[in-house]
């Protein structure tokens, strides 16, 4: 130990330590001298020896290889730029990608003991409803007959309608048990969160406030906690706001107890054990893990369904599981992440191999100078330190720029990312970013660098003597390099597929025929304070009102009112019924639809075909006949032999029936990349709950969001309006994940096949400058200039050839891991492998040919001149 | 084997012997070797700076400023009290191994 220090102080004070050795050696020096003794040795050899013994030498060593190689490094400009380009750009594409898969799939929630956290779930399996919520009653169950969990709590959300004196809005409100946000461990960042007397029915109703909500509605006031808000119709009093933490399952405005919910807290709720509207989260004990817990969930579903048969039917399938949640918050995003990771690390394999073969041909030149310092004296081992060092110098200042990069793109890949997971808010460049970035630069050194350090079998005597002409290490060399372009060729054709099947998926999706024209139509929601109009009455009067006023402004040609519009956020509704004459056997369960509202303009507004029978009238009204429209789809699935119209449908087993009066065509209501959904169509005027307005407009539908805006307030002004929108604009939405996915991986492609020409330059200028004595003499016994070219061509064209056979292969194997991202495009797609085999061949002769050109200008006398 | 050159790994040995009845320089060492040897053994610069730095590592001997005979500002080598123990180990162990080869010589 005391050896060690001894050692350290050494280290520190190398300056003295040196006056003190060498005034020694020449004191000793002196002293032989004065008595005539002849000194044979040599001075600088003794002291460096002796330095030796501190043990340091090594670091002097490093440094002085640093020092060299820095020197060497700007001695070639040319190579340093365009390595630390191409390591730059694969370095930075993997940070960024690696910081974005870190913080959403890796690093753990930002909860108290995040794994603990579950989403339970209720199922059943054999009905088409897989995922069900949890209804009043079976929270109580779980909670009192749960081992395995330490906490349950629960939440929905709504939408409530906030007047705090500004324009109305409608606030994304999440409802919430007393201790939801104990359950996730956080305090509160401003006031306090709830307690179990704001939740006990009769308290006074308080809210508290997201952190994002809070910033952006009331500029992050800390003055807003105590202030009274009114929320349809209750007041609301602030009592606290949530700190800047990812919400879930989706991002709310505010939050507020179960007991002022008045759905929540109604007596039928309550009582009723199939109203399943509820989520639920919980923490699992300490001993607990998944597996017991899910053991847990199913053990209580089963007694559920013993002590109630009415409520889960043996036929449904009823069964209870749950989830961890960070898996459930980043479900949507982990395979897309996961491609593009894997994606970018190819880039950096071809950016390396790119490199090692920059760095090869720079060997060939350096040979002379590596043969005479091995003549001096340096050892095999100290030469390959000497250019592993340099390689490692690269690779990270590579690294660093590549860090600079991916701070840069990284806003880009959060808004990506935020189409999938409410994680996104938390990417950022990190401490594991960091030393990811730092493990990753100094393997690629190490990677590319040993390629050239290892493949250099000096041979001294020959290569002194030759002064650079052809050698058996040359060739091996030039096999070597062949390889590597091969490499680089076989990778960045993978990465084209892998860009070229995404694209085509996304052309196919967009062409998809929505079987509805969406051409000037706005849209807009309008959730109706249900406090306000809580009868049929009410609301159908505020829709008539707002569609007169709308049908009399200028340049609306149509208006109609629906439940949602075509490829609006949403899911299908699901709704059981029965058919007049279609007996159901026990067996079998009902058949299930889609249920969308319509008013009587709606279909042609929206352009939908008529297949037979008729569109709705105004004179299709609650108090007539009822009657219904049904897809073409649910038609051909329960109508396949006889025409359905006239025919009758109950969907409260013959309390109401309602008679088919058309067939429509399928309208992708919630999504392209769907199959049309069973839909029945009934009248506004029967259901008039939801409310979400179609305009069709003469111009820019965008140019009427004003006049819809100023309608809804001269009939209510307190009643908000939101999601203002066009249909090409909700339709644009759905593709833009695709769209964003697709641009990532062509970017990255693009880079990739950059990287690879400029290899494959490097390789044929190298071909041509080695075989220039040679083309020489071709072209002096009467070779055509147009012959040679072609020889040199056909050579690169050879390595490339073989490059594609491999990345056909390669790109077999690695598209399928894509499968979940693409369209009715099949993985093996032979349109888009033979689209990009010809844009590589055709990259790959422009590569060559530009440096084969100058066999076109090598002058025979000179080429035969030149040694 | 050159007569002047030394048995291998004895130059530690020889160096503490030297310098246990007290403080020595350098130049001295060599020397004082050179003739309690009668000038058998020739000690080479290349040999001794640095083992006597190895020696300052470990803490076996300790090197202060002192005037040579001939005037000149140069550092005195002197025992610590972990050198002197470690001389005593180098010279049983030393013993211990002529001893073996000389049994060996005398008896084969």
């Amino acid at each position: 130990m005391r050896e060690f220090f001894r050692r350290i102080y050494y280290l520190l004070n190398r300056r003295q330590m040196e006056r003190e050795l060498q005034n020694d050696i020449e004191a000793h020096r002196e002293m032989m001298s004065r008595e005539n003794r002849k000194d044979f040795g040599n001075a600088l050899l003794v002291r460096e020896r002796s330095r030796e013994a501190w043990g340091w030498s090594w670091l002097d060593r490093f440094l002085q290889d640093v020092r060299y190689g820095s020197r060497m490094l700007r001695k070639n400009p040319g190579f340093t730029v365009v390595a630390m380009a191409a390591l730059a750009l694969g370095i930075g594409a993997n940070t960024a990608l690696f910081s974005v898969v870190y913080s959403v799939l890796l690093k753990p929630l930002p909860y108290a003991q995040g794994d603990k956290l579950v989403v339970l779930r209720q199922e059943f399996s054999k009905t088409s409803q897989n995922t069900v919520g949890f209804s009043v009653k079976e929270i109580q169950d779980y909670r009192e007959q749960t081992k395995s969990i330490a906490q349950l709590e629960e939440y929905h959300g709504m939408g409530f309608i906030l007047l705090d004196g500004k324009e109305p809005t409608e606030v994304r409100t999440a409802v919430v048990s007393a201790h939801f946000f104990e359950l996730l461990g956080i305090k509160a960042y401003l006031g306090r969160f709830f307690t179990e007397a704001d939740d006990t029915a009769g308290a006074d109703a308080v809210l508290v406030l997201s952190y994002d909500y809070w910033k952006q509605r009331y500029g992050g006031d800390p003055s807003v906690v105590g202030r009274h808000f009114r929320m349809n119709d209750k007041v609301h009093t602030v009592i606290g706001v949530m700190p800047p933490v990812p919400q879930y399952p989706r991002e709310s405005d505010v939050y507020m107890p179960t007991v002022a919910c008045p759905f929540r807290s109604s007596k039928a709720m309550i009582a009723d054990r199939n109203s399943r509207m509820m989520r639920v989260f919980a923490r699992l004990k300490p001993e607990a893990n998944l597996q017991s817990g899910m053991m847990d969930m199913q053990l209580i579903a089963s007694r559920l369904h013993e002590s109630y048969p009415a409520n889960y039917p043996t036929t449904t399938g009823f069964t209870a599981t749950m989830d961890d949640l960070q898996t459930q918050l980043t479900n949507d995003v982990r395979p897309r992440l996961l491609v593009l990771l894997g994606v970018a690390a190819l880039v950096l394999l071809i950016a390396c191999a790119n490199v090692a073969n920059l760095a090869l041909a720079r060997m060939m030149r350096r040979e002379q100078e590596l043969a005479v310092r091995a003549a001096v004296g340096a050892s095999r081992g100290r030469l390959v330190r000497q250019l592993l060092t340099e390689s490692m110098m690269l690779s990270l200042a590579g690294g660093a720029l590549g860090l600079w990069l991916a701070s840069g793109c990284l806003d880009l890949l959060v808004t990506f990312v935020g189409r999938f997971t409410t994680r996104a808010a938390e990417v950022s460049i990190s401490t594991p970013v960091l030393l990811f970035t730092v493990v990753v630069s100094i393997l690629t050194g190490l990677i590319f660098g040993s390629i050239p350090a290892f493949s250099q079998r000096i041979d001294l005597v020959n290569t002194l003597k030759e002064a650079g002409g052809a050698s058996s290490a040359k060739s091996t060399r030039n096999r070597m390099r062949n390889l590597l372009v091969m490499g680089q060729v076989a990778l960045s054709f993978v990465l084209l597929i892998a860009a070229g099947l995404m694209i085509r998926s996304f052309i196919k999706l967009q062409q998809v025929d929505g079987g509805y024209n969406g051409e000037n139509v706005l849209t807009a929601n309008v959730p109706l304070n249900f406090s306000r109009y809580n009868d049929d009455k009410s609301r159908k009067t505020f829709f008539a009102r707002l569609m007169q006023k709308l049908e009399s402004s200028p340049g609306i040609q149509a208006v109609a009112v629906n439940s949602g519009a075509p490829l609006a956020p949403g899911m299908p509704s699901s709704q059981s019924f029965t058919i007049e004459g279609h007996p159901i056997t026990e067996k079998d369960s009902k058949p299930e639809t889609n249920v969308e509202v319509a008013s009587p303009g709606a279909f042609h507004l929206l352009g939908v075909p008529l297949i037979s029978g008729r569109f709705f009238t105004p004179q299709d009204k609650a108090d007539t006949p009822l009657v219904a429209i049904i897809s073409r789809e649910l038609a051909r699935h329960y109508f396949p032999n006889e025409s359905p119209l006239e025919k009758r449908i109950t969907p409260d087993d013959g309390q109401h029936w309602f008679k088919i009066v058309g067939v429509v065509g399928d309208v992708k209501q919630f999504g392209l990349d769907q199959d049309p959904v069973d839909t029945v169509y009934v009248p506004f005027d029967v259901s008039p709950q939801m409310g979400t307005i179609l305009l069709k407009t003469a111009g820019d539908p965008l140019h009427y969001a004003k006049q819809l805006r100023d309608a809804v307030y001269s009939v209510d002004p307190e009643q908000p309006i939101t999601d203002v929108k066009t249909l090409d604009q909700l339709r644009g939405d759905t593709l833009a994940a695709t769209r964003l996915t697709s641009l990532l991986l062509a970017m990255l492609a693009a880079l990739a096949l950059v990287i690879a020409a400029t290899g494959l330059s490097g390789v044929t200028a190298l071909l041509v400058s080695q075989r220039t004595r040679e083309i020489g003499i071709r072209l002096a016994l009467g070779a055509q200039r147009g012959q040679v070219l072609r020889m040199v061509l056909t050579q690169g064209m050879h390595v490339i050839m073989v490059g594609l056979a491999v990345g056909i292969g390669g790109a077999l194997l690695f598209s399928r891991l894509m499968q979940a991202l693409l369209f009715q495009t099949p993985v093996t797609d032979p349109a888009t492998f033979a689209g990009v085999a010809l844009v590589f061949v055709v990259v790959a002769l422009i590569a060559s040919y530009i440096p084969a050109r100058r066999v076109i200008r090598v002058d025979p006398l000179i080429a035969l001149r030149t040694e | 084997m050159a007569k002047n050159e030394m048995l291998p790994g004895t130059l530690g040995m020889l160096i503490l012997r030297v310098l246990q009845p007290g403080p020595v320089h350098g130049y001295a060492i060599a020397q004082r070797i050179h003739q309690l040897s009668n000038e058998l053994l020739q000690v080479e610069e290349g040999s001794l700076y640095p083992a006597l730095q190895r020696m300052l590592l470990k803490g076996w001997v300790k090197a202060e400023w002192g005037v040579s005979e001939t005037n000149r500002k140069v550092r005195f080598y002197q025992l610590t009290a972990l050198g002197r123990k470690q001389l005593q180990s180098e010279i049983s162990d030393f013993d211990r191994v002529l001893q073996g080869i000389q049994a060996v010589m005398s008896k084969a």
